[in-house]
């Protein structure tokens, strides 16, 4: 059930990142019953499904969030030597420029989405910890 | 959780930011070349060395080389020194094989060679040149794939064509007081399972490398603490623990 409802929502999005979360939410859902164990959960199909539902939304955010930390992060620490800005091909990143700007405001954008959701937090958890809070009624 | 309402939104995120999600594979396979050159940089400070770039354009941007085209001179480069001795960085250097009689030439996703090795630049043909193997000191490969087994086989066999006394015999004299790292691959993916016993097996082999998974996680630490050490640095194949 929600395997299909992960793949609605992915419909939009290019398909290189539909099979980056759909393939790993897929190796996850091989591990459920492993991940349950550990969690110290019961497995059971239905919340199985949601945790991996859950699990698509938080690849899909680590994507997005690490594309524009790895940015920001390498042109931070380059910038320090003097380079300030960097071009591969027709495309230019410095701290101030449109393309910066647009990784940023995408990631500020799904932060928010995330945030307005309650699931930010889970965002930042292991599965278990996942399993666990979904477990509670989450 | 409604997951209805939860797929409503960002299925609605999707379509509203559609056009700049379609540069996000295009970005990701960029901003991996970033990754490995900015760490590679950073390693070489954190060993000790002033780097600074090189070849930049004009108002201080850095031209990175992507791929196998194009002239190496033609792009920035990070040069490195300390104590009179210097070292440049190179991103997608074509290296001739150390083997040689082949004429095989692999392009190296960073490439750490002698100072003005560019100078050696040899011609494959009339629009290509590479580097003769002895000017390269070490290197790294980027991915953004997970660590498995046939990427770790992979890897080697590039070791193997480039620089095969990483695998076969000793490191060269002072390559580790030099702060040199030993030849990496890097992933931003995990080292998957049966992958960990390989890797942990490579020193009683022999076997002189570095598997770095999770190195964008690992740019952020550096960035965040400007004590932190290199994760290229010593203690040779790891990364077990990221």
């Amino acid at each position: 059930m929600s395997r299909a409802k992960l793949e609605a929502l992915l419909a939009p999005y290019p398909w290189a990142m539909r099979e980056r979360v759909l393939s790993y939410v897929s190796s996850v859902d091989e591990s459920l019953p492993s991940i349950f164990s550990e969690a110290g959960v019961r497995y059971d199909r239905t919340l199985g499904d949601l945790t991996a539902f859950v699990v698509g939304v938080r690849k899909l955010w680590s994507l997005i969030d690490g594309q524009y930390a790895v940015l920001r992060h390498s042109l931070d620490l380059i910038s320090e030597q003097g380079v300030a800005a960097v071009r591969f091909g027709a495309s230019v990143y410095s701290r101030d420029n449109m393309a910066f700007r647009e990784v940023q405001e995408l990631r500020d954008s799904l932060r928010i989405i995330l945030a307005q959701q309650e699931l930010l937090d889970l965002m930042y958890l292991d599965l278990p910890e996942i399993v666990r809070l979904l477990s509670d009624g989450r | 959780m409604d997951v209805e309402r939860v797929t409503e939104a960002l299925r609605g995120f999707g379509e509203e930011h559609r056009q700049v999600l379609t540069e996000f594979p295009r970005r990701e396979t960029q901003l991996l070349e970033l990754v490995a050159m900015t760490l590679a940089a950073i390693h070489y400070e954190r060993q000790g060395y002033a780097i600074s770039p090189r070849n930049l354009e004009a108002a201080g941007t850095f031209r990175m080389k992507l791929g196998s085209s194009g002239d190496p001179r033609n792009f920035s480069w990070w040069s490195v020194t300390r104590d009179g001795v210097g070292f440049e960085i190179h991103a997608n250097l074509p290296v001739f094989s150390f083997y040689g009689a082949d004429n095989g030439v692999y392009v190296v996703d960073i490439s750490i060679v002698r100072s003005d090795a560019l100078r050696h630049l040899r011609r494959i043909d009339a629009r290509r040149v590479a580097l003769p193997n002895g000017e390269l000191l070490t290197f790294a490969e980027v991915k953004k794939l997970v660590i498995y087994p046939m990427l770790l086989a992979q890897f080697l066999g590039i070791v193997h064509e480039l620089l095969p006394r990483f695998l076969y015999g000793r490191r060269p004299r002072r390559f580790q007081d030099d702060g040199h790292f030993d030849p990496a691959l890097m992933s931003i993916a995990y080292l998957q399972g049966v992958s960990r016993g390989i890797v942990r097996a490579y020193p009683e082999r022999g076997f002189r490398v570095k598997i770095l998974p999770g190195c964008d996680y690992q740019i952020s630490r550096l960035r965040d603490d400007p004590g932190a050490p290199s994760p290229l640095g010593r203690g040779a194949v790891e990364g077990l623990a990221t």
